[in-house]
C-alpha cells in the first residue's frame, strides 16, 4: 500500500511468458502473466559503455549467439522501460529476441523464487554470481546446464523441411521459448547450488534424481499458471486426469528438444523401479510417483467441490461447466500443486551431502513436511507415499513405509548435550546472518560494488570444497570457521556418530533457514554440511569420493537430525563394479585404453541421452 | 547366460531335434563374394525337393576394394546360378553396401526371384503407422542428396562440416554415400523382381506381425526350412525414442530447397549490437565463446545417426534347416541385440546357430560379447569385411571380436583374408572372388 508520493516502488514485476511452446501448441492462448519480485533491471554499465546484458541480483541475460564466428550479440532488453512495463513486459512472440530474454528472466526468476519461498532463504548462487542465461547460445537442439562456465545455454535449430511435424517447414525452433525446458535447466543449477557433491554419480540414482527433480519442479511450476490450468479444466470438464493441459506436459516436454519423450507414458505406467536401468527411465518412475500422489490428491481435494456442483451426486452433466466450479477447481489444483513443489523442494535440507537415492529423498521429503505439517490434512503426504511404494520406492534403512519408519531417525539428545551451547552459538550466528542476507536481498539496489563481486571472473574456477553460499559473506565465515573448528574437538567416537572417519572435514554449507508451519508457529533450523573426500583406487585409476553429514540444528540448540551419506570407502566393490560396466560398451567390449570417468554427471550428455 | 536363458536354449533345443543323422553327408553352401566393404551371400539349401537358392544382400561400397562393383556382381551371381533362379532374395537393410547390386534392374530381369524378404520397415504405408519413421525417411531423404554417387560431399555438406579434419570429412562421405537412397534397387526390391512365370515374385514383410516374437515361418520356396525373424523389432517404441535426431537442423540447411542453406543469425541487424560498439570488457570472454561454439551440432553427428538408424532396421534371420542353423544378423546393432538378448527364445535361438555371418562386417557394435561366448565351441563362421583405415572404419572388424572367436576356435572366413581359411570347411576362389563353405545340415 502506498504511504507517502515518493514510496512508488512496486513489490511485483509482471512480466508475460509463453506456458506453453508457441511451437508444440498451436491454437488457443498459452500465453499467461507470471509475477516476479520486483528488482532494478537498469542497463547501466560503470563505465557507460554499451550495455550486452540484463543484470538481476541472480541472474543475468546474455544474449549472445556463439554459433557464429564471430559472436553475435543481441541488444538487452530494458525491462525497466515505461512503455514495456506498462504492458507487463513484450508481447510473447517468436520473431523478437527481446521477448526471448525477457521469458527466461521471467521464468528462470520464477524458479529461483520457488527454492525461496519453500527452503526460507533466498538462494544465491556460488560466491553470490549470477547464473548467466543465454537464449540463443548454440545452433542444435539441445539445452544445458554448464556448471564451469556458469551457465544455462540454449540451443536453436531448423525443423524438418519435407517432415516438420507440427511445425512450419524449416522455422526455427527456440529451445528458449519452452517453459519447461527453461525451468528444468534452472533447476539443474540449483541443485549443484544446494548439494555440489550430487557432481558424482556414486550409485544409478544420482543422476536419474537430477533429471527427475528438475522434471518434477518444471511440470509442477507449469501447473501454478491460474489462467493455463483453468483453460484446460474448462476443456477438460474438470478432469485432471483428462485435461489436454496434461497429456500436453507430457507431450511437449522435450518435444521441443525433438526427442517427442512421452512423459504421458510414465504417468500410465506402473513401473517399478526394479524394472528399470537406464538412468531416464528411472528417473521417470520417481516423477510418475510424485505425479500420482498429486493427482490423488486433487481428486479429493475437488471431490466435494463436485458434489456441491450437482446436488450431491457428484456425476456432471452434459456441456459446459460453470465458470466458479472452474475457477475453484483451478484454485485446488493451483494450490495442490504448490504444496508438492514446496514439499519436493523442503526436502533437500533433508538430504545427504552426497550419494542421494530415491529412498533418501523420499525420507527427506516425509521428514520436511512431517516437520512443518504433522496433521497433512490435504493427504498429499500420505499420496506420495502410497505412489512411491507402488513403483518400489522405499528407503533402505527405514523398516516400512509407514511415516513413523520414513522419518529420519531424531537423534537422542543426551548423545550432544555437551555440545548445545556450542549449537547454540551457532544458531545465534545462524540468526544474524539470515537478518543480514534479509536486509541485503531488501536493499532496492543491487550496488555496483555488488555487481563487482558478481563478476570478479569469467571462467569461474569451480573447485568442490569452496563454500556454495557464504564466500563473500563475513559472520557467515565466522559461523563456518566456529563449525570447523569444532568438528576437530570431536572425539572419535563422536565422529563415528556422524559417519566421519577423520577430523579432516570441510564445512560446505550452512543454510540458515525459516519457516512457518501449517498452524502458524515459526520454526528456524541451521542446516549444516560437512563433508569429507576419499581417494580410492578404481579399476586402477585414483578417484576421489566424498561422503558426509547433514545436520539439522534447532533453535534451542538441539541436534534434531543428522543425516549420514555412505563411507565411500565401505562401498568399494561396488564402485568397481560400476567402473567396470562403464569400461564396456552395450554389446560388452572394452571402450578402449580411456573410458570416460564412470562417476562423471554431465548435464549436457544427460540431455543428449534424452533426446536420442 | 543367465539360468533363465539356458532354460530357454534347452527347450528350444527339444523343440527341434536335430535331424543330422538323417542325411549324414548332406550341407548347405554357402558363398560369400569379395565385395570389400560390403555383404553378398548365396546360399544353396539341399532341401527334399531340390536345391533351394537364396541370396542374402548383394552390395559393395564405393570406397571399397572388393573384387566386384555392382554389375559385374550381378553378372558372376547370374553365372553361378547357370540358369537358375533364385527361391528367396534377402535384402537385410537398406545400406548401400547391401543392397546397391539390386539397382541393376536390367540383369535382374533374367534372373527370377519366388521371394523377397525385407525388413518391414519398408512395408508400403509404414510410415504412415509409424511417424517416426516418417521423420528418418525425411532425414534420410536428406542425407542423400549431400553426397554424389561417387562418393564425394557436396558443397552443402563441406560447408556444414566446418573445420572438421579430413580424415572425418572422409568418414561422413563414407557413412553418407552407404545411407544414400538406392531408388533403382529399392524399387527393384519392392516392385520390379519376377518370377520364372513373370509375375511379381512374393514379398514378405519381416516380421510379418507384431504379436510374436521371434516370428517363425515357413515358405513354399523353401520347402523343409524353418525362418526365425529376431529382427528388426516391430514395436514402433523401438524407433520412436529416436525420432529427430541430433543434427537435424544442420542436414536440412545444408539440402535446402535451392541449394544450401547459409546459416545466418535467427534475427537482423537492427536487434544487434553494433560490431565497431562492442566494449573490451564482455560477459563471456572469448575462450568461453568458443567453448559454447563447440556445442553446435554437427553433420558428422547427423550421419552417425543415420548409420545407426538403417542398421537398426537390419533383418536379423536364423535359417533352420535339418541340423543346421544359420544366423544372418545383417547388421544388426546393439538396440536390436539388446531386444533379442531380452527375450529367451530369441537368445536360445541365436545361440544355438551352427553357422555364424558376422554381423556389420566385425565391428563392436554388432556382435555382442555375451552371445558370441554362449556360441558351441568351433561355430564356423563368414566374415565380409575389410580393414580400412578412418575413424570409423578403424576398428573394423575389431580385433576383441578376432581375438574372441580364435579363443573359441571358431573357424573363420574372412573375405579380405582367403589365404589364411580352414580347409576343411572354406574353398577359397583362387583368384579371392569368393570364399565357399560348407555347412553340414
Amino acid at each position: 500500500m502506498k504511504r507517502s508520493p515518493e514510496q512508488t516502488r512496486p513489490e511485483f514485476r509482471n512480466l508475460r511468458i509463453f506456458a506453453i511452446d508457441p511451437m508444440v501448441a498451436r491454437g488457443g492462448d498459452h500465453r499467461v502473466t507470471v509475477q516476479v519480485r520486483f528488482e532494478d533491471l537498469p542497463l547501466i554499465t560503470p563505465d557507460l559503455s554499451v550495455p550486452l546484458s540484463v543484470k538481476g541480483r541472480r541472474v543475468e541475460v546474455v544474449d549472445v549467439d556463439a554459433s557464429m564466428d564471430p559472436a553475435v550479440w543481441y541488444k538487452p532488453v530494458d525491462l525497466d522501460d515505461g512503455h514495456i512495463a506498462m504492458q507487463h513486459g513484450l508481447e510473447p512472440s517468436e520473431s523478437d529476441p527481446q521477448f526471448h530474454q525477457q521469458m527466461v528472466y521471467a521464468v528462470a526468476t520464477r524458479t529461483l523464487e520457488q527454492f525461496d519461498r519453500a527452503l526460507g532463504r533466498v538462494v544465491y548462487f556460488r560466491g553470490r554470481r549470477r547464473l548467466r542465461l543465454v537464449p540463443h547460445a548454440f545452433y542444435g537442439s539441445n539445452a544445458f546446464y554448464h556448471p564451469n562456465l556458469r551457465a544455462v545455454l540454449f540451443g536453436y535449430f531448423h525443423a524438418s523441411h519435407s517432415t516438420p511435424g507440427e511445425n512450419l517447414p524449416g522455422q526455427t525452433i527456440f529451445t528458449c521459448l519452452s517453459h519447461d525446458i527453461i525451468a528444468h535447466e534452472v533447476t539443474h543449477a540449483v541443485v549443484d547450488q544446494l548439494r555440489p557433491f550430487f557432481n558424482v554419480a556414486t550409485n544409478p540414482q544420482v543422476r536419474a534424481f537430477h533429471e527427475a527433480f528438475a522434471d518434477i519442479i518444471a511440470v509442477f511450476q507449469r501447473l501454478t499458471y491460474r489462467d493455463l490450468v483453468y483453460r484446460a479444466l474448462q476443456d477438460a470438464r474438470g478432469d485432471l486426469g483428462r485435461s489436454p493441459l496434461l497429456s500436453n506436459i507430457a507431450a511437449q516436454f522435450g518435444e521441443g528438444l525433438g526427442s517427442g519423450r512421452a512423459l504421458r507414458s510414465a504417468l500410465d505406467e506402473k513401473t517399478r523401479v526394479q524394472d528399470v536401468e537406464e538412468e531416464h527411465a528411472l528417473g521417470a518412475v520417481l516423477v510418475a510417483a510424485i505425479f500420482e500422489g498429486f493427482q490423488t490428491t486433487y481428486d479429493r481435494r475437488s471431490a466435494d467441490l463436485l458434489r456441491i456442483a450437482t446436488g450431491g451426486s457428484g456425476v456432471l452433466p452434459q456441456g459446459a461447466l460453470h465458470p466458479d466450479l472452474v475457477g475453484r477447481l483451478a484454485s485446488e489444483c493451483v494450490r495442490t500443486a504448490q504444496s508438492v513443489l514446496t514439499m519436493c523442494i523442503r526436502a533437500f535440507d533433508y538430504l545427504p551431502p552426497s550419494d542421494v537415492t530415491f529412498g533418501a529423498f523420499l525420507r527427506a521429503l516425509v521428514t520436511a513436511d512431517w516437520e512443518l505439517n504433522r496433521l497433512d490434512e490435504t493427504g498429499l503426504r500420505a499420496g506420495v507415499i502410497e505412489a512411491c511404494r507402488r513403483r518400489g520406492i522405499f528407503a533402505e534403512e527405514a523398516g516400512s513405509l509407514s511415516v513413523n519408519a520414513l522419518l529420519l531417525d531424531l537423534e537422542a539428545r543426551a548423545d550432544w548435550t555437551g555440545h548445545e551451547s556450542t549449537f547454540q552459538r551457532w544458531i545465534g550466528l545462524a540468526v544474524q546472518i539470515n537478518v543480514e542476507e534479509q536486509r541485503d536481498d531488501l536493499k532496492d539496489d543491487f550496488t555496483e560494488e555488488d555487481a563487482e563481486k558478481a563478476e570478479s571472473a569469467d571462467l569461474t574456477q569451480t573447485s568442490p570444497t569452496q563454500s556454495p553460499e557464504v564466500a563473500l559473506v563475513s559472520t557467515a565465515e565466522t559461523l563456518r570457521n566456529d563449525i570447523a573448528q569444532w568438528v576437530t574437538t570431536l572425539a572419535a567416537e563422536e565422529l563415528a556418530r556422524l559417519g566421519l572417519s577423520s577430523h579432516d572435514v570441510k564445512v560446505v554449507g550452512t543454510h540458515p533457514s525459516q519457516r512457518i508451519t501449517s498452524d502458524g508457529a515459526q520454526r528456524f533450523v541451521l542446516v549444516v554440511l560437512l563433508v569429507e573426500s576419499t581417494t580410492l583406487k578404481v579399476l586402477n585409476v585414483d578417484r576421489r569420493f566424498y561422503s558426509g553429514v547433514t545436520l539439522v540444528i534447532d533453535v534451542t540448540g538441539q541436534l534434531r537430525f543428522k543425516v549420514c551419506s555412505k563411507r565411500a570407502t565401505e562401498r568399494w566393490s561396488e564402485f568397481e563394479e560400476t567402473a567396470r560396466r562403464a569400461a564396456v560398451d552395450g554389446m560388452g567390449w572394452p571402450l578402449g585404453e580411456q573410458p570416460p570417468n564412470p562417476f562423471a554427471v554431465n548435464f549436457q550428455g544427460m540431455h543428449a541421452g534424452r533426446t536420442t | 547366460m543367465t539360468a533363465k536363458r539356458a532354460q530357454g536354449a534347452k527347450e528350444a533345443a527339444a523343440k527341434a531335434p536335430r535331424r543330422a543323422a538323417a542325411r549324414k553327408s548332406a550341407h548347405i553352401d554357402v558363398r560369400m563374394y569379395n565385395v570389400g566393404f560390403g555383404d553378398c551371400f548365396l546360399l544353396r539349401i539341399p532341401t527334399a525337393e531340390g536345391e533351394r537358392r537364396v541370396l542374402v544382400d548383394c552390395g559393395f561400397h564405393s570406397q571399397g576394394k572388393g573384387k566386384f562393383k555392382d554389375r559385374e556382381l550381378v553378372a558372376q551371381i547370374k553365372e553361378d546360378l547357370a540358369g537358375e533362379g533364385l527361391d528367396v532374395v534377402i535384402a537385410t537393410h537398406r545400406h548401400q553396401d547391401h543392397i546397391s547390386g539390386f539397382g541393376e534392374k536390367d540383369l535382374w530381369k533374367e534372373i527370377a526371384v519366388a521371394e523377397v524378404w525385407l525388413p518391414c520397415t519398408m512395408r508400403p504405408g509404414a510410415s504412415k503407422e509409424e511417424p517416426a519413421l516418417a521423420a528418418w525417411e525425411g532425414l534420410l531423404r536428406g542425407v542423400s542428396s549431400l553426397v554424389d554417387e561417387n562418393g564425394a560431399l557436396t558443397a552443402g555438406a563441406t560447408s556444414a562440416l566446418g573445420a572438421r579434419s579430413a580424415e572425418e570429412r572422409s568418414d561422413v562421405a563414407f557413412m553418407l554415400w552407404n545411407a544414400r537412397a538406392n531408388t533403382p534397387g529399392i524399387e527393384n526390391l519392392m516392385e520390379g523382381m519376377k518370377r520364372s512365370d513373370k509375375k511379381k515374385s512374393h514379398r514378405r514383410f519381416l516380421p510379418e506381425s507384431g504379436s510374436e516374437f521371434p516370428q517363425t515361418f515357413t515358405s513354399d520356396a523353401l520347402p523343409g526350412v524353418t525362418v526365425h525373424v529376431l529382427g528388426p523389432p516391430r514395436d514402433p517404441n523401438f524407433r520412436k525414442a529416436k525420432a529427430v535426431p541430433r543434427g537435424w537442423g544442420i542436414v536440412e540447411d545444408a539440402t535446402a530447397p535451392g541449394g544450401v542453406r547459409a546459416r545466418t543469425a535467427p534475427f537482423g541487424m537492427e536487434w544487434q549490437v553494433p560490431k565497431n560498439t562492442l566494449p573490451s570488457r564482455r560477459p563471456f570472454i572469448d575462450r568461453s565463446l568458443k567453448t559454447i561454439r563447440g556445442f553446435n551440432d554437427d553433420l558428422m553427428a547427423a550421419a552417425a545417426k543415420v548409420e545407426g538408424f538403417l542398421n537398426g532396421e537390419s533383418l536379423v534371420l536364423v535359417l533352420e534347416f535339418g541340423g543346421a542353423r544359420l544366423l544372418l544378423p545383417g547388421d544388426a546393432e546393439v538396440g536390436a541385440w539388446m531386444k533379442i538378448l531380452e527375450s529367451p527364445e530369441a537368445t536360445a535361438l541365436a545361440e544355438s546357430a551352427t553357422f555364424l555371418k558376422v554381423g556389420h562386417h566385425g565391428s563392436h557394435n554388432a556382435t555382442p560379447l555375451l552371445f558370441l561366448k554362449e556360441l558351441a565351441e568351433k561355430t564356423p563362421a563368414m566374415m565380409s569385411t575389410q580393414e580400412g583405415s578412418g575413424n570409423f572404419r578403424n576398428h573394423i572388424p575389431r580385433k576383441e571380436i578376432l581375438d574372441t572367436m580364435k579363443g573359441l576356435k571358431m573357424p573363420l572366413a574372412r573375405s579380405d583374408k582367403p589365404k589364411g581359411v580352414d580347409k576343411s570347411l572354406f574353398t577359397p576362389d583362387p583368384e579371392d572372388r569368393w570364399i565357399d563353405g560348407k555347412i553340414p545340415c
